[in-house]
């Protein structure tokens, strides 16, 4: 019977329909789709951007790698920065730096600090679980670290959370994954 | 298992419990009840018809629609397809075919059946649940302890003193002052600890300042108080755990080198502060070095 086929008709398959949405916008529901899906990773952006402003370092908050700072941060813990240029170095100070060349930042605590009357800084860090201070993994024949080598001061802490930032990192193809995921479910989706 | 008289619920499959297709839906049209069901363009929106009810995807969107005239309120999206479906069915009250009023039934686009929209949809909202119910104990442990004041008085003596003058061997390979202090340190710090701590950094720190630098710290002690260790400190005659090398020499007859103990408190989420304790001790350098005795 052509009108039971035709009623049998829309009734679904078995499986996953994601088009569903899709199929029912029209061209403005999908621009609206689009535009959607813009503002959320523009908002992103903006948040992080405005982040960066707010605390005064290039990267506010960070994902603890390895365990030299044990036992207060483990690997895979998240770390607030904030770098107000006007406070000067102290020791016992939690300090985010960068060795020169190198790009992964590294998160140690200050235990020497030499301050010129001019205000040049030259201070040395070293782990709260390593035997030895950071002489070895500063540059060869560098001593001291100073004020341009910090991306920031260790502020603020919450446990755990990072790990998601390293199965990441070390598995790219999940990365990737939760990325084409999440843009889909936005992109695909009608907002009712 | 069918209890209540009335057409069988539509798998969706398009079959019944009972493996035949819908009676209800060709039998409608047959005798001629109504609009033929077939006009009505449902425009390819395959769904899985809700369970419990009658079919009722077309008589929904005429729901919408309904809605949509009365309230005039948010613009609902026309579905293309259902245009031509005349005056009729609009002005229809919202019922299944055997008079049972339709109970809209919200649909799930990303699911594959009846059964596994359950078990995703059920771990989906447990999970979500669980993060923020986590989120808000985390917040919870931060917010009730960010203001709390983390000093307390501690008392520090020094007993003994020694200076040289060595090549420092730990960077700089110039002859740099190198001092010795041996020291007591008497703190109670049983009041910092509360649930949202996990471990205070102790650390004593020697400041001075001398002819090159305005300004000079030195750790010279540190010790993880884990919560749950003893928290009362009573060190005594204890020795420096790392060298007290002077950027230079300035250490040499310093008048006001001044010792401090410091904490870092480790929360278990929430502000890292640097906090100094209530007590200080300075002491001055000899003038000579010692070159003979050892430490």
């Amino acid at each position: 019977m052509v009108r039971a086929s035709t009623v049998g008709a829309h009734l679904p398959a078995p499986g996953f329909d994601i088009f569903g949405d899709l199929r029912k916008m029209n061209k403005r529901q999908l621009y609206y789709q689009v535009l959607n899906f813009a503002m959320i990773v523009s908002s992103a952006l903006m948040i992080w951007k405005g982040l960066i402003v707010l605390t005064g370092s290039e990267s506010p908050i960070v994902v603890v790698l390895s365990g030299s700072m044990e036992p207060a941060f483990h690997r895979g813990d998240l770390l607030f920065l904030t770098y107000f240029r006007e406070d000067p170095i102290r020791a016992g100070e939690i300090v985010v730096f960068k060795v020169e060349g190198r790009d992964i930042p590294i998160v140690h605590r200050v235990i020497k600090v030499h301050e010129k009357d001019n205000g040049d800084i030259k201070f040395l860090t070293t782990g709260d679980n390593n035997e030895v201070d950071d002489r070895g993994l500063y540059k060869e024949g560098q001593n001291w670290l100073e004020k341009k080598d910090v991306v920031g001061r260790a502020r603020g802490f919450l446990p755990y959370v990072g790990m998601v930032t390293i199965i990441m990192n070390d598995y790219p193809k999940f990365k990737y994954a939760l990325l084409a995921v999440m843009g889909a479910s936005v992109l695909l989706k009608r907002e009712s | 298992m069918q209890t209540r008289a009335g057409p069988p619920d539509v798998t969706p499959s398009g079959r019944t419990f009972l493996g035949e297709t819908p009676p209800l839906l060709v039998a409608d049209w047959r005798k001629g009840r109504g609009r033929p069901r077939a006009r009505l363009r449902l425009s390819g929106s395959a769904r899985a018809p809700p369970a419990g009810g009658c079919v009722r995807a077309a008589g929904t969107r005429a729901l919408d629609r309904v809605q949509d005239r009365k309230g005039g309120g948010a613009a609902v999206a026309r579905v293309p397809g259902t245009r031509g479906t005349g005056g009729a069915d609009r002005r229809e009250p919202v019922r299944c075919r055997n008079g049972v009023p339709a109970v809209p039934v919200p649909r799930c686009v990303l699911g594959a059946s009846a059964e596994m929209n359950t078990v995703l949809s059920r771990a989906n909202s447990l999970f979500a649940f669980s993060l923020s119910v986590m989120a808000a104990l985390t917040f919870g442990c931060f917010i009730t302890t960010a203001f709390k004041d983390r000093s307390v008085p501690v008392r520090l003596h020094v007993s003994r003193i020694m200076l040289k003058n060595v090549e420092d061997f730990t960077g700089p390979r110039e002859r740099s002052d190198l001092g010795f202090i041996t020291f007591d340190i008497t703190a109670d710090l049983e009041n910092i600890f509360d649930w949202n701590v996990k471990q205070l950094f102790l650390y004593l720190s020697a400041e001075y300042s001398t002819k090159n630098n305005a300004l000079n710290q030195v750790v010279l002690w540190d010790k993880i108080v884990l919560r749950g260790d003893n928290p009362k400190l009573l060190l005594k005659d204890m020795k420096t755990k790392y060298f007290f090398f002077d950027d230079g020499n300035g250490l040499k007859g310093n008048r006001n080198v001044t010792l401090t103990l410091s904490w870092n408190v480790v929360p278990n989420a929430g502000i890292l502060p640097l906090v100094t304790g209530s007590g200080h001790v300075s002491v001055p350098f000899p003038d000579t070095y010692e070159i003979t005795k050892s430490y």
